[in-house]
């Protein structure tokens, strides 16, 4: 790998040993790939926002560079709180230790947003950014929406990208891997993004989905490419006539297709669970990724008025459930029974520690693929379960 | 005796049972649930999405076609390597960056690594039969069984 006279001299310990390694990181992750240099980022967005007590690792790498007295070089953000206040046995096992990692992420000068949607508002990277990302569905919405360049981060991948302000120049960051791979037809009367999403994942898993056009709005995109990254590993894909590097099919595949595939309304149906068990759920869940204010608008306006039939919880961007606080549809969403949280709710809800099992349904791709017990039902099925919609 | 001819993305040498799938693997999904919390349980397989599920990885040599899913990937496979509580090797059709990231973190860091080669990982499935035992040599790529 070519490096810089700075890179080579960080690398040579010059700021010492914790950025020596984080800049060894880079370069063999990289090398890993064929990157033959490291390029500046604009920004980065952690991942690691929840101090999970069974790994070690990452929160000890943490310790160390803040004791070494590291920080970031660019703007960085963080996923959401994992929702600790939910339970007694969640604050006293599974993350205890949270009070302390938060305070180390603010040593190290980490914006605290707390939010997996980064790029509405707290982080919004312009097209042609590259970035240092992690968080899946954060980083598909900033390829595939914003045009932006960032590859699937990991975990303390992340850390190391913000502290050096460089990330090796592979994957995603690379023109003829942006390209279109597979060609989406659907045949679809009733649009459900998010299963169309997960559908999607699941049968490319990483190759570059090139979806028909559809006039899909940004909820719709937020919520459909954190299930393909979910279901699958899709870190980019275009929608022809939506998404900036695809205004029109011919542009994103440089000819023709090499491979379609067709996804139809059977299809998206068959990922709803069936009827009786939609009725059996114990509780609703929406936000995953964390709703925007658009999205408790569009989905709160069925509660008012009205009373929940079972536990109903909405996980909402921080910075949005405090706009929310100053609306009338706050009290009018408590009055009907929701739960209004700020934290990530596959945190919140799967380290419940319960010995039984409780159903959920959720319209939620990504939360159905990762939640035990979380069913998956359009959103028309998720307010019938709530009892606000016939 | 039998060799094929991989292409090495990290180096190093494993040994071990291959274990097979055709599916990808999800290794948030698969590590992060309650039962984990348990030790002895550190590298039981429990995504109920994949036909893994139960499975202990800990010193096999995992054959899957990619890794699929959560950025938290690494913060798994760190601490499954960096303990060497995880998988021997692995083998890949395509490597992807979470997966890499996990092992190049524990190896710069902390030191244990595994190596990482890419494969037909269905041409594999055809010519091994689960549980055999394959040596993966990262260093030339060579994976013998």
């Amino acid at each position: 790998m070519e490096l810089t006279e700075t890179q080579r001299a960080m690398l040579d310990g010059a700021e010492g040993p914790e950025l020596r390694l984080a800049l060894e990181t880079l370069v063999n992750y990289g090398k890993a790939f064929g990157a033959r240099r490291l390029v500046p980022i604009k920004s980065a967005h952690f991942t690691g926002s929840f101090a999970i007590s069974v790994y070690r690792g990452y929160y000890e790498l943490l310790d160390r560079l803040v004791r070494a007295g590291v920080r970031v070089r660019v703007p960085t953000t963080i996923n959401p709180r994992p929702g600790r206040d939910f339970s007694l046995p969640n604050r006293l096992l599974a993350f205890r230790r949270q009070l302390h990692h938060e305070a180390q992420l603010a040593r190290l000068g980490v914006t605290p947003n707390y939010s997996c949607v980064c790029y509405m508002e707290a982080n919004v990277p312009q097209f042609g950014d590259v970035l240092g990302w992690a968080e899946s569905s954060a980083v598909v919405y900033a390829n595939s929406v914003i045009g932006a360049r960032t590859n699937r981060n990991s975990v303390m991948m992340d850390v190391c990208m913000a502290v050096t302000g460089l990330t090796p120049e592979f994957g995603l960051l690379l023109d003829e891997n942006r390209r279109g791979g597979t060609l989406v037809k659907l045949d679809i009367d009733r649009m459900d993004a998010a299963a169309l999403g997960y559908l999607v994942g699941r049968r490319l898993v990483d190759r570059v989905p090139v979806l028909e056009h559809y006039p899909f709005n940004r909820v719709q995109l937020k919520n459909m490419g954190a299930a393909m990254a979910a279901a699958g590993g899709v870190g980019l894909f275009h929608v022809v006539g939506v998404t900036p590097e695809a205004p029109t099919l011919e542009a994103v595949f440089d000819g023709e297709p090499a491979e379609t595939i067709m996804i139809t309304q059977r299809d998206l149906d068959a990922l709803r669970a069936e009827p009786p068990l939609r009725q059996s759920a114990e509780m609703v869940v929406f936000g995953c990724p964390q709703m925007t204010l658009d999205e408790v608008h569009e989905v709160g306006r069925h509660f008012v008025g009205k009373k929940a039939a079972r536990r109903v919880l909405f996980h909402v961007v921080p910075a949005d459930l405090e706009r929310l606080k100053a609306e009338p549809l706050h009290a009018q969403l408590l009055d009907a029974g929701v739960e209004l949280h700020a934290h990530c709710p596959l945190a919140g809800l799967s380290l419940r520690l319960s010995p039984w099992k409780k159903n959920m349904l959720t319209p939620s791709g990504k939360l159905h693929y990762y939640l035990e017990g979380a069913d998956y039902g359009t959103l028309d099925d998720a307010l019938c379960a709530a009892g606000v919609k016939e | 005796m039998m060799q094929f001819q991989g292409r090495t993305v990290l180096s190093g040498r494993g040994r071990g049972p291959a274990l097979f799938t055709d599916q990808a693997v999800n290794f948030t999904a698969a590590f992060t649930k309650a039962g984990n919390l348990l030790p002895w349980k550190r590298g039981q397989f429990h995504d109920r999405h994949h036909p893994w599920f139960g499975e202990q990885v800990r010193g096999k040599v995992l054959v899957f076609p990619a890794c699929i899913g959560s950025t938290h990937t690494g913060l798994v496979i760190l601490d499954l390597v960096r303990m060497e509580e995880g998988p021997a090797a692995l083998i890949v059709d395509r490597a992807d960056s979470l997966l890499v990231s996990g092992i190049v973190l524990s190896a710069v860091w902390y030191g244990p690594s595994i190596t990482v080669v890419e494969y037909s990982t269905a041409e594999l499935r055809e010519a091994v039969l689960a549980g055999q035992l394959l040596d993966v040599d990262g260093d030339t790529g060579i994976i013998t069984f």
